[in-house]
Formats: C-alpha cells, sequence, structure tokens
C-alpha cells in the first residue's frame, strides 16, 4: 500500500485545487527514490499523464519548509539523465507537501517505461538511464 | 513526528479561531458588489475619515469572542473574512467594549466567559486597491518554456 501520511490525505481533499490527481496515481509504493541536496523524496510516476508525484520521503526533519525549488530540483534529478525537463512544478495540496511535476521528454523517449522497467533500482536512489 | 505536530497545530489553530464570531446585517443598496478578495486583502479604517473617497456600506459587522482566549487582532480578521464573503473591500472599525477588570476577574473566579465585543462597517470602495493576498503553497506553481536541444528537452 502507497503511504499517505494522514495530513497529506486531509490536505488533499480539503485542498481547493484538487482534483482527483493524488489518488489517480494508484496505490503502489514510490517509484523512485530521488536523492537532492541531501533531501530524500519519493517519487511517484502517473500511470496515464505526463506527470510525476513528490513527496518528502517519511521521518525527515523540516520538511515543511521544503520549497517549490526543491521539488523542482529532484524531479530534474530523476528525468534529466535520459533527456527529459520539467516543464511545470506545483503544489496539490494545501499543507504543501505533495507537488506535481509536468515533465516533457524528446518524442523517442518513454519515460513511463523507462521507469517501469528501471523501478528495483530506481527505488534504491540510483539514477535513471537509457 | 513533524505530521503528528502539524496535526495538533491545525486543530489548536480551528479551536482557537473559532473563538471568534462576527455576525453580518447586510445594510444600503440592493447592488451588491462582487468582488472576490482573500479575507487578508479587506483594507482596515480606523475612522471613516481615513477612507477618503466615496464608499458603500455593505454590512454591519457584530463580533464577539470569549476575552480570554482572544485578542483584537483575532476579532479584525473574523471582521474582514465577513467583510470578504459579502463583497467588500474594506471595514471602518467601530466600538469595541472589553470586558471590565472585575468582570474577567469574576468570570475567571466564577468559571464562566467574561466576552470581548466589536463592530466595524463592511464598505466597498471604488477603485480601492486591495492589500496583497498571501501567496499559498498550494497555489505556488513554476512554469517554464521547455524546447528541445540535440535530443534533450530544456526547461528554463
Amino acid at each position: 500500500m502507497r503511504i499517505i501520511s494522514l495530513v497529506t490525505l486531509f490536505s488533499a481533499f480539503t485542498s481547493p485545487v484538487f482534483g482527483a490527481s493524488l489518488l489517480s496515481y494508484g496505490m503502489a509504493t514510490a517509484d523512485a527514490k530521488v536523492i537532492s541536496e541531501g533531501k530524500i523524496f519519493s517519487v511517484y510516476i502517473h500511470p496515464h499523464e505526463n506527470l510525476l508525484l513528490l513527496q518528502p520521503k517519511l521521518f525527515q526533519a523540516n520538511t515543511a519548509i521544503w520549497n517549490i525549488a526543491d521539488y523542482r530540483a529532484a524531479a530534474e534529478l530523476l528525468v534529466a539523465p535520459v533527456g527529459c525537463g520539467i516543464q511545470s512544478v506545483h503544489a496539490i495540496t494545501i499543507m504543501g507537501e505533495t507537488w506535481e511535476a509536468e515533465y516533457v521528454c524528446p518524442t523517442e523517449i518513454n519515460l513511463r517505461e523507462l521507469i517501469k522497467t528501471q523501478r528495483p533500482s530506481l527505488k534504491r536512489g540510483l539514477p535513471l538511464h537509457l | 513526528m513533524t505530521k503528528t505536530l502539524a496535526i495538533i497545530a491545525l486543530t489548536l489553530t480551528t479551536i482557537v479561531t473559532a473563538c471568534v464570531t462576527t455576525e453580518a446585517t447586510l445594510i444600503g443598496s440592493h447592488l451588491r458588489p462582487t468582488t472576490t478578495l482573500q479575507p487578508e486583502q479587506i483594507v482596515i479604517y480606523r475612522t471613516a475619515e481615513q477612507v477618503g473617497r466615496p464608499y458603500r456600506e455593505v454590512a454591519v459587522l457584530s463580533s464577539s469572542g470569549e476575552a480570554s482566549y482572544t485578542n483584537m487582532t483575532m476579532m479584525h480578521k473574523s471582521m474582514q473574512q465577513q467583510a470578504a464573503a459579502h463583497g467588500a473591500n474594506a471595514i471602518i472599525l467601530g466600538a469595541v467594549a472589553n470586558p471590565s477588570a472585575g468582570a474577567q476577574v469574576a468570570a475567571a473566579f466564577l468559571g464562566v466567559g467574561a466576552t470581548r465585543r466589536g463592530e466595524a462597517i463592511a464598505i466597498y470602495v471604488e477603485g480601492l486597491e486591495p492589500l496583497p493576498a498571501k501567496p499559498t503553497k498550494a497555489t505556488s506553481r513554476d512554469t517554464r518554456n521547455c524546447r528541445t536541444e540535440t535530443g534533450r528537452v530544456i526547461c528554463e
């Protein structure tokens, strides 16, 4: 089961900008662990849209002060090795600890498939590769 | 741990904020303004003279709250919420009735509440520049233009 904290879940349902996006990522565990400047993120890839969901991995201090640049950096760190970029990043909960990043890839790159096949190593924090 | 603290803080904030209630009685023109301001964007005037330009009265606001657990800032915020909800873009503060020291001591001694009451007029001022809205994390968005260069997507 995907671990989504009560706060995140509460925020998701009370947020005015909340759509179906949080739950539409499914109930699997995170697809990747990204470590960016000492901050550890859990990253989920959307099954249909060109979107990534980013959350701080649990039990880290001061995650409330992580900002949009931190989440963008983590998303870019994940996708850049295969030539993709992050077009937009936005918070999807009021508490601000769940963010969504929209990625853009070269036409020949299927990021979803790459992440799916490399999932075991990505979950250990290793970088994505072609 | 941080998430547990967040839940506690959120609960306490909700309880404390709920300690002040403001009732609005609509007055004046049947044509109601339709602003969509956030409460913190509502301008607060201490006197009518400070407005300095014509305005329409929208509603009379009456706030009350337990004196021991509320302060004037909470009362003003509650008034701003009601003003925003009724399409006003400013309020003019009126009289505030604080319970006397004796009443507060008696209230504490008897275990009953001592109520602070305040009044204000919610107004609509044509062409008034609203106070800046606080950016919320939920609406934060960072969008960049992307282009493909030598097989890589670059967004900047």
